[in-house]
């Protein structure tokens, strides 16, 4: 892509502020150049070693590098310190990727690398923030959750079933809750979620499927215990 | 309400959305760009002069070896007979030097030992005594 082209995409870039409000005089664009063809021109100019690019480059590419890092390690701060961690690592490697077009697949898969040693280096035990599910409020809501008749919206504004419900899900394999979560819960869109995970998009809508299966299977299945423990 | 849906309304509420905190991109750019960076390393002529000469060699030894092949099969190339040669042989001197080749060649029971070294010079009947006494 020529310089016109890196201008273009710089220029529609600075045109609103790093908070996504309009600069003075421009008008508002989309705050994040998500689109492959401007993040590619970013990422090749900034590993060419423009700081410009790489700061507009960091703008974009942001946001889903610390859904993805907080909804693994499901906490501000470990998600903060895994961005700072990964853009460093861009700064410094952005120059040999080979694949400028892949580059937020690029910055995710070094983003959970990260996320993973830090997984690691904190222990298993860290890692979520489950609720205990055993006792007859458990059960109860298992019940309620799988009533034909009742609102999820409804329950839902009920903290003890927004709890159950997060610590089901956090019973569910992980390439299945992370899909969940950042589809779901954060309104990702399937190509965003591919890139993050480095999955095709198809994959991500057969495991949203499944994992949503997988969902409604283990309340069901809380709900026929008696006397269960949950772990 | 099927499953799927059902499941995604609930899911959708079970927690919040992430928020991303403010000004975290920008602050981790300008923390990013302070680190220093490792020198990328610059184009080298070194590679491809290397490809480009280990191809050259083998280039050689290629055309070393058809050369070779093509020496061999071209190695003995008959002369025709010498006028003295042919007329030993009986050939007329206005017979055509086809003509003269063929009388000749009757008239030898090896023409090939003629061909061999330091017999192109000698007669029909020297080339025939030393390809029978071989």
């Amino acid at each position: 892509m020529g310089a016109n082209a890196w201008n273009q995409a710089l220029s529609g870039w600075l045109e609103v502020g790093h908070d996504g409000t309009p600069a003075a005089g421009g008008h508002r664009v989309n705050p994040a150049p998500r689109d492959v063809d401007t993040l590619a021109v970013l990422a090749r100019a900034a590993g060419a070693g423009d700081a410009r690019a790489f700061r507009a480059w960091v703008e974009a590419v942001t946001p889903t590098v610390y859904r993805l890092a907080f909804r693994m390690l499901r906490s501000s701060a470990d998600a903060e310190d895994v961005v700072q961690e990964t853009m460093v690592r861009a700064w410094q490697n952005l120059g040999g990727m080979q694949d400028p077009q892949a580059s937020l697949a690029w910055v995710c898969r070094v983003a959970r690398n990260v996320a993973t040693d830090r997984a690691r280096s904190r222990g298993r035990g860290a890692m979520g923030h489950s609720v205990p599910l055993d006792g007859d409020d458990a059960r109860d809501w298992a019940h309620r959750l799988t009533d034909p008749g009742a609102d999820p919206e409804q329950l839902a504004h009920d903290a003890g079933a927004r709890a159950f419900l997060r610590s089901v899900m956090d019973a569910l394999p992980e390439n299945h809750r992370l899909v969940l979560m950042m589809v779901d819960v954060d309104g990702a869109s399937a190509p965003e979620v591919a890139a993050a995970l480095d999955i095709p998009v198809g994959t991500v809508d057969s495991r949203l499927h499944r994992a949503r299966e997988a969902l409604g299977k283990k309340i069901r299945g809380l709900k026929a215990r008696r006397g269960w423990r949950f772990w | 309400m099927d499953e799927q849906e059902r499941m995604r309304r609930l899911v959708r509420l079970a927690d919040d959305p992430v928020d991303i905190p403010a000004n975290l991109a920008a602050r981790v750019a300008a923390t990013a760009l302070a680190t220093p960076r490792a020198p990328q390393a610059a184009p080298s002529l070194l590679g491809p002069l290397t490809y480009l000469g280990a191809r050259l060699a083998a280039g050689a030894a290629l055309c070393a070896a058809l050369m070779g092949i093509t020496v061999r099969a071209q190695a003995p190339v008959p002369n025709a007979p010498s006028a003295a040669q042919a007329r030993s042989a009986g050939a007329s001197s206005t017979d055509s030097p086809a003509a003269a080749w063929l009388h000749w060649t009757e008239q030898v029971e090896d023409p090939s030992a003629a061909w061999l070294p330091g017999t192109l010079s000698g007669t029909a009947s020297e080339g025939a005594s030393e390809s029978g006494a071989r």
